[in-house]
């Protein structure tokens, strides 16, 4: 057995693993979603495909577009937000750049319910901020922030950023910083040689930035749950729902076959991209 | 090297033997791939999610001796801990509570084989645990402080003669708000639309909840299960829904943090939200005049418990007298018992109309239950409309 | 061609902190000059580089290009073009697309873009790779790219930081060659900086060598090379035998006590004065001390001493010599016609040395 045959045996635990803890659930769902409730409430595995017609009911249309929608402007606002971020600390963060890192992650440490948990108690009529609006007489009463789009998506934002921050901090990072004296160099604006030259030598970033935003706020539920109001209910709160309230496993598996199929195509197209790696954005 | 590609397929090109592209499968493999597939589905079809369970315990009767210690599965902040501790030290067994936030998810568990020894599940779902074979029987006459329980647990329609649950706490569902931003409240479900509060309500997001008392708005029995009344309800719901500020069982806190104007709520949760403000007379409650929906949460032992002797013992300690006081006075919700209904009545003293009618619990029309899995079914669907 | 002056840098320092990169340093550069700026890292070139292309600001002092201050005009509204070291060509376009990026900023016309682009291209002797990404090519393209991306913008200066430092020998040398004959073509003013002297010597007009950020000397190669100014220009630029010694006389240099004949000293010099005598390797002469005179000639200073050590350089051998008086010297002995190998020598062997006067740079 030659070395490299050797360190290949290294690769069945880790594939064993994913096979258990990930294909076999996945299968699961999978064949669940062709099955039915029995009278006793319990899933059973079957070949029927009325969940899946269910799933294209006209009522579930809105949520899935709220979903993407929803999804799209957070992946907007943590560009927006993150971008000059990551850029300020791996330009500019010197000696403190880790530190910085560190700084940014180190909120996320705390889980992701609990965060949205303190967002309620900021956000809430007699809230904090609202408490300090209202004590400081910019407004007589207390704006109604929280139970709105703007405070799930809030949510949103301030629970995936650090998912766009991250790779957009490596890809800046990374950048040799004379691209940028080139552009100016070449006559170039600063403006003009951020569109020409920053962003599309950063495009990696963006992208890989996006997607990691986007597919796990697409389908949460979180933050649509505990900051959200009659009107932001999302794909993730549709499934949810089928299986902690509606006891319907069968149609939940099938909401989220059709969730992950779709985001396939998404991180599909991704991929494509990535390993492609040329197309210019601009 | 690009700057800041991502590398991922760059590394895997490196590693020589086994690349990645000798894992690609042919059409042939697929083919075979997708036939083991549909194979193993073929092959599970007709099971149950769960794996099934040893019932064999099934039809034996619960011993109210000391067997081991006590795993207690329930709802979070619903029991006194110092009622555990006392308990613990009295029959000198170790008590150890872990929490479900949801009644599916804590059959779930059971199902799976959980083996927890006390459960508190509501009345509708100690029919199925008990339809499934999934909680044990006892001899109420082994459980001697349940014979100051409200005669009504004597044989509820969920437990007949009582065999398989005590109760643990009981409420009512009615219409809670600020005293100090609404008017017009009428003691009807109506109010749930109230226009001095629109767009600052809640509704309980709970598919009977809400179905519910839009059925009992229609005039409809509270679990209609006919298509065309429950058509009805949802355009009511959909009506509804306009003046809604969301869906949330977090009453004690939209009230107390000035979400909530009006609320749906269980009268439990207002006590609650009563006790965390400087001025109680801040929340009032009502129940409505076209229904009061009842519930009951009992203790049960599941078929899984390591303990149930134990288990049975300490259901007879939480309905003695005094640690009923206790709890009520801790939890806020009032046990049908001797002792529970003395401290509740203590506790809303200042408004009577929390506290609930032992009358209302003998009208079983007003307890939710849809024991037909079709109709479950139409429910929980019909809900997903009204929220998606 | 017309000599007008292209740069004039008047008592330009830049600072960084308390350290002073550039220190109060005046040049002129002249319109079509190849200038380099020759020193060893951290000397100050390349921050005096990058103040020209706008990069830097100086602290004090004033940089005038083509007749016009231009200390604070940012680097996007200067008329100059930078080659940098590592290239910094944009990944994510092609090649012509990176030559076109400058033109296309100044909106030059789209055909005139095409025109010029395909001419740059030309130029460089890259016609055939103008849809390549700057990744598909090798080293040599890369930096060839790197140039036809500056020079198409047709700047006053081009500005090259080390452009040739990333290649390897050999690939250096022929691209030392094309660059020179790339300026002569287009006859644009080239500012470049380099820490290779022999780069230096073989390409430039004039030489700027620096050190601390002040420039030592600033002549022609052949000057710096057979006249530096000081013992750090003639110890950078190539191997030098430097020896201790006092001013004897107008002519002659006491080291220990050999007398050694110099050329004329000028009137700075007193008898007594401290001062080196470098003498470049290649110069030094040495015989076989007990056969006749080969290699060493009639008015040869010669001295005696013996073979310490040799390496030996395929085109020659480099030998250091112990000399009588005790001191070290450097010979670098050129494998010609009449000199076969280095087997010759051996180590420890007595040997005659020589050399001629005039080839004795006098350094205080």
């Amino acid at each position: 057995m030659n070395a490299s045959r050797f360190w290949n045996w290294f690769v069945y635990p880790g594939a064993l693993w994913i096979a258990l803890l990930f294909a076999v659930p996945l299968f699961l769902v999978l064949a669940l979603s062709f099955g039915h409730v029995d009278d006793l409430g319990r899933g059973v595995y079957g070949f029927q495909l009325t969940n899946y017609a269910d799933v294209f009911n006209a009522t579930y249309v809105p949520v899935l577009l709220r979903s993407v929608g929803y999804a799209l402007i957070t992946v907007i606002l943590c560009l927006g937000i993150g971008y000059p971020a990551a850029y300020f600390i791996a330009r500019f963060g010197g000696k403190y750049r880790y530190a910085l890192v560190a700084a940014l992650v180190i909120p996320f440490f705390v889980n992701y319910l609990v965060r949205t948990y303190a967002w309620v108690a900021l956000l809430a009529d007699e809230g904090l901020i609202n408490n300090a609006i209202v004590d400081l007489g910019l407004t007589q009463a207390p704006i109604q922030m929280i139970n709105t789009p703007f405070a799930v998506i809030g949510g949103l934002v301030y629970g995936y950023i650090i998912f766009m921050i991250l790779p957009l901090y490596v890809s800046i990072e990374r950048m040799d910083p004379s691209i940028v004296e080139a552009g100016k160099d070449l006559y170039g604006s600063p403006f003009q040689t951020f569109i020409h030259v920053t962003l599309p030598a950063t495009q990696p970033g963006i992208l890989a930035g996006s997607v990691l935003v986007f597919l796990p706020t697409v389908g949460d539920f979180v933050s649509a749950q505990l900051l959200g109001g009659p009107d932001t209910y999302m794909v993730g709160n549709l499934i949810q729902d089928q299986f902690f309230a509606a006891s319907d496993w069968p149609f939940g598996s099938a909401l989220t076959v059709v969730m992950m199929l779709f985001l396939a195509v998404w991180m599909v197209l991704y991929l494509r991209r990535a390993t492609r790696g040329e197309a210019e954005v601009l | 090297m690009p700057v800041g590609r991502v590398g991922w397929r760059t590394r895997f090109e490196g590693t020589g033997g086994a690349s990645v592209s000798d894992l690609k499968l042919n059409r042939k493999q697929l083919f075979a791939a997708g036939a083991g597939l549909a194979l193993a589905g073929y092959g599970i079809s007709g099971c149950t999610v769960e794996r099934p369970l040893d019932r064999s315990a099934a039809g034996d009767i619960v011993e109210p001796k000391i067997d081991g210690d006590l795993l207690i599965f329930n709802w979070a902040q619903y029991m006194d801990p110092a009622l555990k501790k006392e308990f613990g030290e009295k029959y000198g067994v170790k008590v150890s509570e872990v929490n479900f936030d949801n009644l599916e998810a804590m059959v779930t568990k059971l199902r799976a084989g959980g083996k927890y020894d006390l459960i508190f599940p509501s009345s509708e779902y100690v029919k199925r645990l008990k339809n499934e074979q999934l909680i044990r029987q006892f001899d109420r006459a082994e459980v001697p402080n349940a014979a100051t329980l409200s005669p009504y647990y004597d044989s509820p329609w969920y437990d007949p003669n009582s065999e398989f649950s005590l109760p643990y706490a009981y409420y009512t569902t009615g219409i809670a708000w600020r005293t100090d931003q609404v008017t017009g409240m009428t003691e009807s479900w109506n109010d749930m639309s109230n226009e001095s509060a629109f767009g600052r309500i809640f509704m309980l997001d709970d598919f009977q909840e809400g179905i519910g008392q839009a059925n009992l708005i229609n005039g409809f029995y509270l679990n209609t299960e006919k298509s065309d009344e429950l058509e009805v309800s949802k355009e009511t719901l959909l009506e509804q829904k306009k003046g809604l500020r969301g869906f949330s069982t977090n009453t004690a806190q939209n009230l107390v943090s000035g979400a909530a104007a009006i609320t749906q709520a269980w009268n439990g949760d207002v006590v609650n939200a009563r006790n965390q403000v400087d001025d109680p007379s801040m929340f009032a409650y009502e129940t409505c005049k076209e229904g009061v929906p009842v519930g009951t949460d009992s203790m049960a032992i599941p078929i899984t418990a390591k303990s149930p002797g134990t288990a049975l013992l300490f259901m007879n300690w939480m309905l003695k007298p005094e640690n009923a006081f206790r709890n009520v006075m801790w939890n806020g919700y009032p046990q049908p018992v001797a002792g529970g209904r003395e401290a509740f009545a203590k506790l809303v003293k200042d408004d009577p109309s929390i506290d609930v009618n032992l009358d209302e619990l003998s009208n079983t029309s007003m307890e939710f239950r849809l024991e037909n899995p079709d109709a479950r079914r139409e429910w929980t669907r019909l809900w997903t409309e009204v929220k998606a | 061609m017309e000599q007008s002056e292209a740069i004039r840098i008047d008592g330009i320092t830049k600072k960084f902190g308390d350290f002073v990169a550039v220190d109060n340093i005046d040049l002129e550069v002249s319109s079509g000059e190849f200038f380099s700026l020759l020193g060893p890292s951290g000397c100050g070139k390349t921050t005096m580089l990058r103040m020209l292309a706008g990069f830097e600001v100086p602290t004090s002092g004033s940089i005038v290009l083509n007749g016009e201050p231009v200390e604070n005009v940012p680097p996007h509204k200067r008329n100059v073009n930078m080659v940098f070291q590592s290239y910094a060509l944009f990944d994510h376009l092609d090649v012509q697309d990176n030559i076109a990026f400058g033109l296309k900023r100044r909106k030059v016309a789209k055909e005139e873009i095409g025109r010029r682009v395909g001419d740059a291209l030309e130029l460089v002797d890259l016609s055939t790779r103008a849809t390549a990404r700057p990744n598909e090519l090798s080293g040599g393209q890369r930096q060839r790219v790197a140039l036809a991306r500056a020079l198409v913008n047709k700047p006053q200066v081009l500005l090259l930081d080390e452009p040739l430092g990333a290649l390897d020998l050999k690939l250096r040398r022929q691209m030392q060659v094309e660059l020179k004959a790339i300026q002569r073509e287009v006859g644009i003013t080239f500012v470049y900086v380099t820490h290779d002297q022999e780069e230096a010597l073989s390409m430039s007009d004039r030489i700027a060598v620096m050190s601390a950020g002040r420039v030592i000397q600033c002549a022609s190669p052949e000057e710096v090379y057979e006249h530096p100014s000081e013992e750090f220009v003639a110890g950078f630029i190539g191997i030098s035998n430097l020896l201790q010694g006092k001013v004897e006389s107008r002519g002659q240099v006491r080291v220990g006590d050999v007398c050694l004949p110099v050329p004329d000293l000028d009137d700075s010099y007193s008898v007594g004065d401290s001062v080196q005598i470098a003498v470049r390797p290649e110069k030094v002469a040495v015989d076989e001390i007990d056969k006749p005179a080969y290699k060493i000639v009639a008015d040869m200073f010669t001295v005696q001493g013996e073979i310490e050590s040799m390496v030996y350089l395929g085109v020659g051998n480099q030998l250091t010599l112990r000399l009588s008086n005790g001191g070290r010297l450097v010979a670098l002995e050129q494998a010609t016609y009449r000199v076969q190998s280095h087997d010759q020598w051996k180590i420890g062997q007595p040997v005659k040395v020589g050399w001629h006067p005039e080839h004795c740079m006098v350094l205080k």
